[in-house]
């Protein structure tokens, strides 16, 4: 559905947001994701409430490595934490790593993007040299090293996989605003005095939206995959905070004596870095206008 | 074309020395200088100082950054490790050949079932072999490798006792690594792939050559694989630069003695000339890959060819 220049007729209502959602409730995998996703944000809000977070860092000698059972439903892990505590409010660590990372990397990436592709020339130049230089480096090592570089925190990690995801989405903004850019219409704006910006609020941005939530949609679960792992080999979230990385970690240590520690923090990151493609993925076809009926 | 082969290979130079300088000074940030690192925290500060000074600690960003890069070039000298006082190139030396062993491993395995499932799911369109593969595909994006890893470790080799669960004594050894390495591209290959093979199926060409009579299984063999099989090959390319990342994990989880440990241990250790020889070889490991892959594509697809032919 492209936003033409000049006025149309108002003949029907119709909501961009209502067909999407429309064809997005079609496909039962979508809404599955959206269910998954909806139960993790339920669990966050919640966790506060009815799992206070002294919980999930409270040690307690005489409960350490206790399998699951009525008191402790995941069991304990080597310092008598409570499992399930930790998993909620891991869960609220992990959606704020990729809520948090996912915005500023499309902010700055998509700044920087989409000047590539709108203006071309020497901007386009330059910034692209400079992805490709990036690009050269694997993401998970550049995350190390700027992790290893600024210390093990929370910000810092943040910061290091925000940093190893701008270069990807730079590209993909990029090729997304120059395919628009290049249409006739634009031309057509320019060529009646529109200044650009203009041009880029009411005609580029509306147009590059879908493409865009989809793949920010889907690098959510490659934010929350890589978090997992950075905390996993100890240059992320540092314990004792119940990031499910870490505490994979520390399951490594006790997996002959206690193996149900592995399952609960791995099936946790699963289920939201699945969640997030499959959301991803239903947006997609929703909003792919060859798929229309 | 030999213009443009002589071009993209000259252009990897100064490409190397970019990522070099990228690598160099987000380390430059690491806090703490060599002579503290490497003599300990009981050490003279006179002694430090001494040292800071032999090494070059104390001369300006771009002299060290120049002579990091001429020793490289001149005399392939990467630096002296500031925890076992071994030189980097020997010990990446030792530790290449496994990672490279793990990462071409796992990328076979990955790319030769994760291209066929999706060439047949996209045969097959909404068979139910079509929304299995892609149920997998979804759940096999979504598994933290590493916790992959440890499940198989977990089964394979604590239950079991069918495989060994660290090391690389024996072929054995590599089994479960690669095997939860692969499931990265696999994934990502059997969607690539069932796309671009969904594709061009829909081509006139196909229907041409369906409506002469040809087979189903001869139509895509001989014509739609090779034109649907050509992204596939870039993205090949760049998925291997997120395996060269995962085997940073999978060496880590399963104990292999190769560059992905050593980067991570140097990492902790703060053992920058360690740290900067194993991302650099790491990285020019990538861009000869990528080169690789955009020869190979530029060699395959008729139309790059007929572009540079005169």
């Amino acid at each position: 559905m492209m936003r033409t220049v000049g006025k149309k007729k108002q003949k029907k209502k119709y909501s961009l947001l209502k067909e999407t959602w429309r064809r997005y409730k079609k496909s039962h995998t979508a809404m599955i994701g959206l269910v998954i996703l909806a139960v993790f944000i339920f669990l966050s809000l919640i966790a506060g409430i009815i799992m206070p977070y002294e919980n999930a860092i409270a040690q307690n000698r005489d409960a350490r490595l206790q399998g699951p059972s009525s008191e402790h439903i995941f069991g304990t892990d080597a310092y008598g934490r409570d499992l399930f505590a930790r998993i909620l409010h891991g869960s609220r660590i992990s959606l704020y790593i990729g809520l948090v990372t996912s915005f500023f990397t499309l902010l700055i990436g998509g700044i920087l993007g989409a000047s590539a592709g709108y203006y071309g020339g020497w901007i386009d130049n330059v910034i692209m040299r400079i992805v490709d230089l990036f690009m050269c480096i694997p993401f998970m090592l550049l995350a190390l090293a700027i992790v290893a570089a600024l210390g093990a925190s929370m910000r810092n990690l943040l910061i290091a996989i925000t940093i190893a995801s701008i270069p990807g989405t730079v590209r993909y903004i990029r090729s997304t605003v120059l395919v628009i850019t290049e249409q006739d219409f634009i031309e057509a704006a320019r060529s009646y005095g529109a200044n650009d910006f203009r041009i880029i609020t009411r005609y580029i941005l509306p147009n590059s939206m879908g493409p865009i939530i989809v793949s920010a949609t889907m690098n959510i679960s490659g934010m929350i995959l890589s978090a997992a792992g950075l905390s996993f080999i100890g240059m992320g979230i540092q314990p004792p905070n119940p990031e499910w990385g870490s505490m994979l970690a520390t399951a490594r240590e006790y997996m002959r004596i206690a193996p149900y520690m592995l399952y609960f923090p791995g099936v946790a990151i699963l289920l939201a870095a699945l969640s997030f493609n499959l959301i991803g993925d239903g947006l997609r076809d929703a909003l792919d206008p060859k798929l229309k009926d | 074309m030999y213009k443009f082969v002589i071009k993209r290979i000259l252009i990897t130079i100064p490409v190397l020395i970019g990522v070099a300088f990228i690598i160099f000074t987000i380390l430059a940030m690491t806090p703490g200088d060599p002579g503290r690192l490497i003599l300990g925290p009981l050490a003279e500060e006179s002694a430090v100082a001494q040292l800071n000074h032999e090494l070059g600690y104390d001369r300006p960003f771009i002299v060290r950054f120049a002579n990091f890069i001429g020793d490289i070039v001149l005399k392939l000298d990467f630096g002296t490790s500031y925890r076992s006082g071994e030189q980097v190139i020997r010990e990446l030396g030792a530790r290449l050949p496994y990672t490279i062993t793990l990462a071409l491993l796992s990328m076979l395995l990955g790319s030769i079932i994760g291209i066929s499932l999706g060439v047949f799911s996209a045969i097959e369109q909404y068979s139910v072999f079509d929304q299995i593969s892609r149920f997998l595909a979804m759940i096999f994006a979504s598994i933290p490798n590493f916790w992959f890893g440890m499940m198989l470790i977990y089964i394979f080799a604590l239950v079991f006792g069918l495989l060994p669960s660290y090391g690389v004594e024996s072929w054995q050894s590599y089994i479960l690594p690669v095997v939860s390495l692969s499931i990265g591209p696999m994934a990502s290959l059997l969607r690539l792939s069932r796309t671009t093979m969904l594709e061009t199926i829909r081509q006139d060409y196909v229907r041409t050559a369906r409506a002469k009579g040809a087979t189903k299984i001869s139509v895509v063999v001989k014509h739609a694989l090779k034109n649907a099989l050509l992204p596939v090959i870039t993205i090949m390319g760049m998925n291997f630069g997120r395996l060269l990342g995962g085997a940073l994990i999978t060496e880590t989880v399963f104990s292999m003695p190769g560059v992905g440990m050593y980067v991570v241990s140097a990492i902790r250790n703060k053992d920058i000339p360690a740290v900067m020889g194993s991302t650099f070889i790491l990285a020019a490991l990538f861009s000869l890959i990528m080169l690789g892959v955009d020869l190979l594509y530029a060699y395959i697809d008729p139309r790059v060819k007929a572009k540079y032919m005169k």
